[in-house]
């Protein structure tokens, strides 16, 4: 096996377009590892670690480092290299070179100070200093990138507070504002819901749920996962449902999260109660009748939310229904555990996105169903070697566990293909539970490996005496850059159970798991 | 189009964001509307206001293409105007001052000024002017049938009338006219709240703003000159900068300037003597 790199002086990409040249470039035939980042120094150390090199180059550096065959690295670092070519740094607005391009905030906010509003994805390391730029320029900004000091966050949404500005972030990402999809995010119609969520996926299915239901967001405001803790104390989602009770085209409010440390619970709901607007809350997690108050109404689950919201929306009772599973799935069910072989009990939940995977373990939770995860629910038990399940198991891909050096899954899902091919060659799982993403940001073709990989590894248990159950749910709306309807035929086709709702995919596999262990659901 | 700022009036922030919309173009001023108040973009050769952006270059504002309605916004030290980008961050910031007590001859510098504006004036200002500061000195009832006869009275943009009560009010606000000015303005303000929806937007403005002792730097220049006692040709200077706002606006100030000064000091210095 050979390594071989090449580094892009004064080169910036962000983090998004790295991971799609380094998913591209790992597909390349003979290519074990790719890794394509900025030059930082945690970077640096991290291609050092996985033995991709040792590097004496700026910040500002891109590297492109590569490792498999000889033949292989050289067209991986050919292939990195028109990509990388392919949208020149510095996104000049001219192609003819004409234009000055803009190489800071200040200049863009000299060009036109209309600008209000900055997107920071640049390494951990240094997103901070920038997102302080553009909050100094009296821009609201939307900070993608993650592993940023909580310190520094407290600093930057202290300043935002002080001067009506928003910070949405660190590691927020999924937005739409304005109707335009940031980071992670699907294609909505627009409507009177405004969402604050202080997670990415969990924003997501809202907003998705949203659209199907035939309404539509008026904003999605992301708060970043760590604004509700103790320490930073909401500052970000109480500043957007300040600006969502004082936005002319938002008639409900839905606040999206895990549940917060008790005092910022206090004081969100608090402001929700105090909001002239209907609010839906969902703290995931939490007991809704403790969330429920006047004016503020309580969902237990994800899609539940989104259909309060819409129900409130058009001026309807937003009755919080009891998920059930109908009696036509409950024949299916039973039919397919009847066939299952003795020893298959367990599910296996492989995740791309977070708050799906946080779901799924609530639900199973609540029918008995403990489980392992990198992840862990309160009452679940920590997977300490990621790389291997044990008994019931729902892990979240897209965890800095496997993403280090490697693509998102939502881009590159590659990784989570693999790991279900693993999961179906244990004798002991039982259904296979897996989220599929769609929207801005998500891969071109999110499930063009996975159907191979179902229906060989399906046949390969069926020649072991073995039927397992695959459960999906897509996550996308029918005006997303992929297309929904063709991908849930595509996995019907395969034979997956395709759910209507991430909660509800669970609520299957918890069904069939209690079915195979006596557990009642 | 990007252009420089030369000079800003001390009420416009041009750091804290926010946005508002063109409310009128004119040859030599574009008038914004930004947060309730009415700023004043100028050419070089404008003397400045509390709410005025002057830019680096005189000249036509027309040829700026500038439109009602064109969308304004402000961010860190930059404006956008319409197709305008103004970068103001080095322009220099222009504050009124405190007016001295006047000092002897008041009525010799006045008698001048009135002399010279009068027949730049429209013809109803002088009697206009006296009839608000006589009423000053009756009942609120007098006052307000005064107020109301003169606001949006007369020609122009901004009508002689309310000319006239600009004037009349830096006279009032500034420093020097102590307590017995404060109180006059407040009668003044009262009477003025009910009729003032009656003249145009830009009109209103100015008088809002000159009730809250903020008048044009031509003005209250002109007010320190005569306080101070300054010197003719000094005098005349400040005179003719006033002058040369409008077509008549700038006289009919002058002739309410001098009758609030008589009506504050000179009948004081009466009833002392």
């Amino acid at each position: 096996m050979s390594v071989s790199s090449r580094y892009y002086a004064n080169l910036y990409k962000d983090s998004v377009s790295l991971m799609k040249v380094s998913a591209q470039v790992v597909a390349v035939p003979g290519i074990e590892t790719a890794s394509v980042v900025m030059a930082s120094a945690t970077n640096i150390d991290n291609l050092a670690a996985a033995g991709l090199g040792s590097f004496e180059v700026r910040p500002n550096d891109l590297i492109v480092a590569v490792s498999g065959s000889e033949a292989a690295c050289v067209e991986a670092l050919a292939k990195a290299d028109d990509l990388l070519k392919e949208n020149p740094a510095g996104g000049g607005e001219d192609s003819a070179g004409a234009a000055q391009p803009i190489t800071s905030l200040q200049m863009a906010v000299s060009k036109d100070p209309a600008h209000n509003f900055a997107l920071v994805s640049v390494p951990g390391d240094y997103a901070a200093a920038e997102a302080m730029k553009a909050l100094r320029l009296g821009m609201d900004v939307m900070v993608f990138s993650d592993n940023v000091p909580p310190e520094s966050e407290l600093a930057l949404k202290r300043y935002a507070q002080q001067h009506n500005l928003m910070v949405m972030g660190p590691d927020c990402g999924t937005a739409i504002v304005n109707g335009v999809p940031l980071g992670f995010a699907n294609v909505v119609r627009r409507g009177p819901i405004g969402v604050v969520g202080a997670s990415g996926t969990g924003t997501q299915e809202v907003t998705v749920r949203i659209h199907q239901l035939g309404s539509g967001i008026s904003q999605a405001l992301g708060t970043g996962g760590h604004d509700l803790a103790a320490s930073i104390g909401g500052i970000s989602m109480l500043h957007g449902l300040k600006a969502l009770d004082e936005d002319p085209a938002t008639k409900v409010i839905v606040l999206v999260s895990k549940p917060p440390a008790p005092h910022v619970a206090a004081a969100v709901l608090g402001a929700a109660e105090a909001s002239a607007k209907p609010v839906v809350a969902i703290f995931l997690g939490a007991d809704p009748a403790s969330i429920t108050q006047k004016g503020v109404h309580g969902a237990a689950y994800l899609a539940q939310a989104a259909d309060m919201a819409v129900a409130l929306a058009k001026g309807e009772d937003p009755k919080r229904m009891p998920m059930v599973v109908n009696n036509e799935m409950q024949r299916k069910i039973k039919e397919l555990s009847r066939a299952m072989a003795a020893g298959q009990r367990y599910v296996r939940g492989i995740f791309s996105g977070g708050t799906f995977c946080f779901e799924a373990q609530l639900i199973h939770a609540a029918a008995d169903i403990p489980a392992f995860s990198n992840a862990p629910t309160a009452g679940n038990r920590k997977l300490e070697r990621v790389g291997k399940s044990l008994e019931n198991t729902i892990i979240d891909m897209g965890d800095d566990a496997f993403t280090q050096g490697r693509p998102h899954p939502m881009i590159d899902p590659s990784q989570r293909d693999a790991r279900i091919r693993e999961e179906v060659a244990d004798p002991s799982t039982a259904v296979v539970l897996f989220d599929v993403v769609l929207g801005y940001g998500s891969a071109t073709n999110p499930i063009a490996g996975l159907v191979g990989v179902i229906g060989s590894a399906k046949a390969k248990a069926l020649a072991e005496g073995r039927r397992v159950v695959f459960i999906g749910y897509v996550c996308g709306t029918d005006q997303d850059p992929q297309d929904r309807a063709s991908i849930v035929a595509a996995l019907k086709s395969a034979g997956v159970l395709v759910a209507s709702s991430n909660a509800e995919a669970a609520l299957w596999s918890a069904t069939l798991i209690s079915d195979r262990t006596g557990a009642i659901p | 189009m990007a252009l420089q700022a030369l000079s800003l009036g001390s009420e416009v922030d041009l750091w804290r964001p926010q946005t508002g919309a063109v409310h009128s173009a004119f040859a030599r001023a574009v008038n914004l509307r930004m947060n309730g108040e009415m700023w004043t973009v100028l050419g070089a050769n404008l003397p400045d206001t509390p709410f005025g952006i002057r830019l680096a270059q005189g000249g036509h504002l027309a040829l700026l293409h500038v439109q009602a309605g064109d969308l304004v916004h402000v961010r860190a030290g930059y404006m956008r105007v319409g197709p305008l980008i103004l970068d103001c961050r080095t322009a220099s910031r222009w504050a009124p001052t405190r007016w001295p007590q006047p000092a002897t001859d008041l009525e010799v510098r006045l008698a001048a000024i009135e002399q010279v504006a009068r027949p730049r004036a429209w013809t109803g200002s002088a009697g206009l002017a006296s009839e608000v500061t006589d009423a000053l000195r009756r009942s609120d009832r007098d006052l307000a049938r005064a107020v109301c006869r003169t606001v949006g009275r007369g020609p122009g943009l901004t009508p002689a009338g309310d000319d006239v009560l600009v004037g009349i009010l830096a006279v009032l606000t500034c420093g020097a006219s102590g307590p017995a000015g404060i109180r006059a303005t407040a009668r003044l303000v009262c009477a003025l709240a009910p009729v003032l929806h009656s003249t145009p937007d830009v009109s209103r403005h100015l008088l809002d703003q000159a009730a809250r002792g903020l008048p044009g730097r031509a003005l209250h220049e002109l007010g320190k000159a005569v306080f101070e006692g300054a010197p003719n040709d000094i005098l005349a200077n400040a005179l003719d900068r006033v002058l040369d706002t409008g077509r008549t606006s700038g006289a009919d100030a002058c002739l309410g300037l001098a009758a609030a000064c008589r009506f504050t000091f000179l009948t004081t210095e009466r009833l002392a003597a």
